[in-house]
């Protein structure tokens, strides 16, 4: 736990004013993102709710791949949801065990830019069912109403709410998600 | 804003169809010699003898230049060709390779330099993930033990037990039976020795560390680096691009994430592509309509129809 306490202590930074407004359907899915200046590795260093994040992807080295050129939607886990991983959580950010922790972070990754707006869309165009989007790891997300919000589903069962309608970057979008989507 | 220099591949492609068949044991092209000095099952070299039926062609061997030959109303409408691209009921077929620009034209010049560089894209991705396990000892693990004997307790790993699913990787044959030792996933010997290895991202792929020496250099296709910025000596790996020093050969950043998917003009859209993700910057060009669709994957936006998922049209993004 003490690396995990460490890490999430050594995690950056500014903060930006996070988008708090839930992401419920209806809403959401008519709220478009402004446009964005900032890359996708500023916004989650930025941003105080993704202090675990954004040292994750410094340790392992992912960072570099969000403050590039290529596009990205980021299901970003909150603090919150790495301290209710418990044990695990220190297990996964302990320095030896940064190949673990990227698996995990790149079935985080979704390509291109993602807006709670578009999965609105997506889930009325599909008779309200779930939808997929494909992942950086080896499997794919399902997106789905429950209620008022929207959740994501991993291939394993693991399960997260969207907690905000998201922020947008220059190189994609972040959506805080309220756990991780990894079973251990 | 990105200045867009698109090519777009001639839409109602009913006529064209590249079959790259991704794990489905047909139609990749013959690559051999990829670099890897063993491989799981795959007959030494990461090609021919994959358990995963990824059968090769009897092609080309490497990345090199190659020029690329398109092949007009040469199908015998069924069964693959020795270079490892399927026919299909009389279809016209392209064979890729990576060099950009190198073509036996006629006046399908657009649609061939489109229907090109997917296949390159693709074909190669899935070809390099056949790679498997490399043969021998991880260098640092060598450095470290005698004898190849992995480390004690301490650094073992709690997430052993997960298969190459949970890592997210794709070049491993085997789902699981593998230990974790110092960024590498392992297989051991009755003796407890590593016998193979398949380095990591974040693990041992990572920033400063030595590009794996049982791994050789292969290069990226010229649009992905340009795409991606990247100027240096870059290498795909597994459903990542790492940009590696010139001359040392140490991994100086992991550069991007990519599905590795397979996209064909004339075939159904890849599943996993439900909602529209287009790049905020492309967003006003190229919007969902009742005439089309897009979809957005590692470079490229695709255009595909509504109705049917085919795909129609490959578009290029480049800075």
């Amino acid at each position: 736990m003490m690396r995990f306490a460490h890490l999430f202590a050594a995690a950056a930074l500014l903060a930006l004013p996070a988008c708090s407004k839930p992401a419920a359907t209806g809403e959401a899915a008519s709220t478009e993102m402004a446009k964005s200046d900032k890359s996708l590795g500023d916004v989650i260093g930025g941003d105080g709710q993704f202090k675990t994040l954004a040292a994750a992807l410094k340790s392992t080295g992912l960072d570099g791949v969000f403050t590039g050129k290529g596009d990205y939607t980021v299901l970003a886990p909150t603090d919150a949801a790495f301290t209710a991983l418990g044990d695990k959580a220190a297990e996964l950010t302990a320095p030896d065990q940064n190949a673990a922790l990227a698996a995990v972070l790149r079935s985080h990754v979704v390509p291109g830019m993602l807006t709670t707006a578009d999965i609105g869309k997506a889930i009325d165009a599909n008779g309200g069912k779930p939808i997929s989007m494909r992942t950086m790891g080896t499997g794919s997300v399902k997106f789905a109403r429950s209620g008022a919000d929207l959740t994501v589903t991993a291939d394993d069962g693991a399960t997260a709410k969207l907690s905000s309608a998201g922020m947008s970057a220059s190189n994609g979008a972040v959506l805080p998600i309220d756990a991780v989507l990894k079973k251990f | 804003m990105r200045k867009l220099l698109s090519s777009i591949a001639i839409a109602a492609l009913a006529t064209t169809a590249l079959h790259a068949d991704p794990g489905g044991g047909k139609g990749q092209g013959g690559g051999k010699d990829h670099g890897n000095g063993g491989a799981e099952n795959r007959g030494g070299n990461g090609n021919g003898g994959d358990k995963q039926d990824r059968a090769q062609g009897g092609g080309k061997s490497d990345h090199g230049p190659v020029a690329v030959r398109e092949d007009h109303g040469k199908a015998n409408g069924k069964g693959d060709r020795a270079d490892g691209f399927k026919n299909d009921n009389g279809q016209r077929q392209v064979k890729h390779d990576w060099t950009e620009g190198r073509s036996e034209r006629d006046n399908h010049d657009r649609l061939v330099r489109d229907n090109r560089d997917m296949g390159n894209s693709r074909g190669i991705w899935s070809e390099y993930d056949q790679r498997g396990l490399v043969n021998g000892c991880p260098p640092g693990l060598a450095k470290k033990h005698n004898g190849c004997m992995p480390p004690g307790q301490a650094k073992k790993s709690n997430f052993d037990r997960y298969d190459r699913n949970w890592w997210g990787l794709r070049g491993l044959n085997n789902t699981s039976g593998y230990r974790y030792v110092d960024g590498n996933l392992v297989r051991l010997s009755s003796n407890g020795s590593v016998l193979s290895y398949y380095p990591l991202l974040g693990g041992a792929l990572s920033v400063g560390n030595p590009w794996p020496s049982g791994w050789q250099s292969t290069p990226l296709a010229p649009y992905y680096a340009n795409y991606y910025g990247l100027d240096n000596d870059s290498r795909y790996y597994d459903g990542a691009i790492y940009n590696v020093a010139p001359g040392t050969s140490i991994i100086q950043k992991i550069a991007a994430l990519l599905t590795g998917d397979t996209f064909n003009v004339g075939q159904r859209m890849p599943s996993g592509y439900d909602a529209y993700n287009v790049p905020y910057q492309y967003r006003n060009q190229y919007a969902d309509g009742p005439n089309a669709n897009y979809r957005y994957s590692d470079g490229y936006v695709y255009q595909t129809d509504p109705k049917t998922q085919l795909i129609l049209a490959a578009i290029k993004l480049l800075t």
